[in-house]
């Protein structure tokens, strides 16, 4: 049909005007305040359940004024904690140690500044795996973990801020030097309580940001899930069989990795083919991690089946894991970041012996061991098997 | 001539103003609109001054042989907040337009952290007492002009010879060298006056402030205040690079990140958060602001005089709806709303 006419068709039937208005008004309502951040759908801006300094009564839940003094000063004195006028305008240092950190004035189960206290964020197994056995119960606990167990290592993340870093893809990303570590998954001003899991009207709720991109939500998006990978299957939840499966992160029938951020890509901005990462507790560069290659990992999204699985995987199939199938991102009483559980059941890794590496891969998702040597000396991130 | 007539109880105080809307800060009109010369008309005093925002007559002559003290002028019982030419910082009831500095009233009716505590306008401010917030304690209260105030040449105590010549000045071009020849007879400092205070300020009329892009150059509105509020205002206390320690003012607005978004990304001169200029006599269009060029001041936040907000701010921070609450942040600041 020509344009025109498929106009005069619509004026013709009446419903022209209608049309019109209505594309207007969806176009007025899709492109919204343009430059709006997204502050006040985050976490700390809540106003239910944000931030809420204890002894600043004045300003409302969610207020900028609970981490931020605008001159160290209110009535004349510093409002508590008292630590002086410190960078970024904060009530007490962004950064100073694994265990003394801004972050952890509030995240943390006692003796915090927020109102009340104390703020409970369990591990990634508690949580997302429903593991009620083993796990932390606060931030500080989870990067507090020190031999046999593991934590994210705060300082040596500190160490790459401020250098040129590539992401898995190879494209140049750079964070300020001057940052809290725990920023560079967490953009403070726009990170979103993620448990229990919220899935809605396309928005997944995600307490991440990319390192590579510290401005946009990683995950809330379509396409920024597990999903997007086509071969993702979400391990059991804790306790959980093929009997009565249920799946992580939520606890639900949801076992495609939609409501799972893509934490592939998030975890390798830094941990890829491209960036050394020093590590000190071992005293070594990490090993590469090569989750898009065709010589990379065999967990990552090149081909090749899995060798007996347990279920939920089956065989002759190939899947995508995503790390935090197998790692906290915070710290565990495992070594490595491992998981105290993983596929629905617990794990116990406390150092490198083939019998912990058996307890680790048997026992969670391969049924079958040979009995040749460690199985770490064959089997390790950047290996084709 | 308009004879003013302030009833206030049993006290008649008749203060003659009959000033023609001067154009530049210049009185005209004639001299007893303003003096008076033996302090004395059929039997009663001319003179007074206020006492607690109070008029009160006064046998004791007003120096320069003047109708009033500072505020006894600048004060009005009604709304308008400019009356017969005279600005008006001090309202007895709500102001309709409060002007750029904001408003007095609010100290007196909102509360004691609403505004700068003048003397003869209210009292010390019980928590803050004489010692300004990132500064040392003045032995006296806050005045309108002198030592004490923020007005007029800082080195003299007396407001009046602090002031001297001031009104009298015709300041078409500021340049600091005198009270008169400075920004709202703040000696020192620059800018470019908005002739009717903002009284109908929109984002294209409006004073401009002067701005600095150092804690060093004394003549920014901002080191005005930090005269008395020094931390606030100096490497030690502020930082010279983000991480800042406290907000930063006289920095350039970057024209990069969330701040290139200035105002909604309209880059629209807002009234609520408004910037200094580098050179506030040649700004190309006093509709817009330029990251990259215009500043950050003290100014972009408070009020000078007083506000209806929290702290003298220009926005009500302390509001229950975040919106509100940060709905001045946020015109800088535009990925935190
Ligand atoms: C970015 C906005 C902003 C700027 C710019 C700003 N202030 Fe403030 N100021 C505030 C806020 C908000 C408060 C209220 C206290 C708080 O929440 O930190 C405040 C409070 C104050 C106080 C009261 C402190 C107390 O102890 O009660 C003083 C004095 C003050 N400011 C002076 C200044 C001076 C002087 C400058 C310029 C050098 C300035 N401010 C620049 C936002 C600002
Ligand atoms: C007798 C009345 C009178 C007294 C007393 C008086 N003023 Fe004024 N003042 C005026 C008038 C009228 C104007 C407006 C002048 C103009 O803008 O042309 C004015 C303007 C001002 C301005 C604004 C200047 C500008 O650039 O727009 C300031 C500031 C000011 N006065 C401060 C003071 C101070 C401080 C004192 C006390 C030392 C004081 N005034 C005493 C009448 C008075
Ligand atoms: C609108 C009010 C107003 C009018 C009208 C006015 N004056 Fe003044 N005059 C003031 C104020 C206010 C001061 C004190 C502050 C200052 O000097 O700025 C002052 C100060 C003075 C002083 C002492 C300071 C100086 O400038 O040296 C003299 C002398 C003076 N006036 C004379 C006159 C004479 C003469 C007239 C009439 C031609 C007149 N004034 C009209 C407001 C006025
Ligand atoms: C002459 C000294 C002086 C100058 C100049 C000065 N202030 Fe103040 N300021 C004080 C004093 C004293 C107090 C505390 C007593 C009071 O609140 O009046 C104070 C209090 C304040 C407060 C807190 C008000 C409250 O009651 O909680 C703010 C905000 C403020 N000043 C902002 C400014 C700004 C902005 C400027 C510049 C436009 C400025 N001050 C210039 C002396 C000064
Ligand atoms: C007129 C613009 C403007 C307004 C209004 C404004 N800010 Fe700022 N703010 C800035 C600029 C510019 C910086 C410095 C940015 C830089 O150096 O990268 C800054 C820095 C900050 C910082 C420190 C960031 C760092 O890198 O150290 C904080 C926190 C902050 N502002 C909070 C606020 C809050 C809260 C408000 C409202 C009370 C506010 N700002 C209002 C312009 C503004």
């Amino acid at each position: 049909m020509h344009i025109r006419e498929f106009f005069k068709s619509y004026r013709e039937s009446g419903k022209f005007i209608f049309k019109i208005m209505l594309l207007v008004s969806i176009f007025v309502w899709a492109s919204g305040p343009i430059y709006a951040g997204n502050y006040l759908n985050s976490a700390h801006g809540n106003s239910n359940y944000g931030v809420k300094r204890t002894g600043i009564s004045q300003y409302p839940r969610g207020h900028c004024a609970h981490c931020h003094e605008q001159h160290a000063s209110i009535n004349g004195a510093e409002p508590v904690p008292i630590n002086g006028a410190v960078g970024y305008l904060l009530f007490s240092p962004n950064y100073t140690s694994q265990t003394v950190n801004f972050c952890f004035d509030c995240h943390v189960q006692t003796g915090g500044y927020q109102e009340g206290g104390g703020i409970i964020n369990r591990s990634y197994s508690y949580n997302f795996g429903g593991n009620t056995d083993s796990y932390d119960n606060d931030l500080k606990q989870a990067f507090s973990h020190t031999a046999p167990g593991s934590s994210h290592n705060l300082n040596d993340i500190k160490k790459i801020l401020g250098t040129t870093m590539y992401d898995a893809n190879g494209h140049e990303w750079s964070l300020p030097k001057t940052l809290n570590p725990c920023d560079a998954c967490h953009n403070p001003h726009i990170v979103q309580r993620n448990y229990p899991v919220s899935n809605a009207d396309g928005k997944l709720k995600t307490a991440v940001t990319r390192p590579s991109n510290p401005n946009q939500l990683w995950g809330d998006d379509e396409g920024e899930r597990m999903n997007r990978y086509g071969d993702y299957q979400a391990p059991y939840w804790y306790g959980s069989d093929t009997d009565d499966p249920k799946f992580e992160p939520a606890g639900d029938e949801v076992q495609d990795g939609s409501n799972l951020p893509d934490f592939v890509r998030l975890c390798t901005d830094c941990h890829n083919g491209y960036n050394q990462i020093w590590s000190s507790r071992l005293g070594r560069y990490l090993l590469p991690i090569k989750w898009f290659s065709n010589n990379g990992d065999i967990h990552g999204v090149k081909r090749g089946f899995i060798k007996r699985p347990r279920p939920p995987y089956s065989y002759q199939q190939h899947y995508t894991l995503s790390c935090t199938d197998c790692h906290e991102p915070h710290g565990s009483s495992n070594i490595f970041l491992l998981r105290t559980s993983i596929n629905g059941k617990s794990i116990s890794v406390s150092n490198t012996d083939d019998e912990s590496w058996r307890n680790f891969c048997y026992g969670a998702c391969h049924n079958y061991k040979h009995n040749k040597r460690n199985c770490f000396e064959c089997h390790h991130h950047n290996k084709k098997f | 001539m308009r004879v003013r007539r302030l009833v206030f109880g049993n006290i008649v105080v008749v203060c003659l103003l009959c000033v023609c809307m001067p154009l530049h800060a210049e009185v005209t009109g004639e001299c007893s609109n303003c003096h008076t010369m033996h302090n004395s008309q059929g039997g009663q005093p001319m003179a007074y001054h206020l006492v607690n925002g109070q008029p009160v007559a006064s046998s004791t002559p007003n120096p320069m042989l003047l109708v009033c003290d500072c505020i006894g002028c600048h004060t009005s019982d009604g709304t308008n907040t400019i009356v017969n030419g005279v600005p008006i910082v001090y309202n007895m009831v709500s102001p309709n337009k409060p002007l750029a500095g904001g408003n007095f009233y609010y100290v007196i009716n909102n509360g004691n952290n609403r505004g700068h505590n003048v003397f003869g306008i209210s009292g010390p401010d019980p928590n803050l007492g004489n010692t300004p917030p990132g500064g040392t304690s003045m032995s006296s209260q806050l005045r309108c002009a002198g030592k004490y105030g923020c007005h007029g040449d800082r080195t003299i105590v007396n407001q009046f010879l602090a002031m001297k010549g001031a009104h009298h000045t015709h300041d078409v071009v500021l340049d600091g060298s005198t009270v008169g020849k400075s920004y709202r007879f703040l000696k020192g400092v620059l800018g470019k006056e908005e002739p009717h205070w903002e009284h109908d300020a929109t984002s294209s009329v409006h004073n401009e402030y002067q701005g600095a892009t150092d804690f060093s150059t004394s003549t920014s509105i901002s080191s005005l205040c930090a005269q008395c509020h020094g931390n606030f205002h100096s490497s030690t206390g502020v930082g010279d690079n983000s991480p800042w320690f406290r907000h930063p003012t006289d920095i350039i607005l970057p024209n990069k990140g969330e701040y290139q978004h200035y105002n909604d990304d309209t880059l629209d001169y807002s009234l609520i958060a408004p910037v200094a200029r580098l050179d506030p006599n040649s700004v190309a269009d006093p509709s817009k602001v330029v990251p990259g060029q215009d500043v950050v001041m003290c100014l972009s936040c408070h009020r000078a005089h007083g506000s209806p907000y929290y702290k003298m701010l220009r926005w009500d921070y302390t509001n229950y709806d975040l919106d509100k609450a940060l709905s001045g942040c946020s015109v800088c600041h535009t990925n935190k709303q």
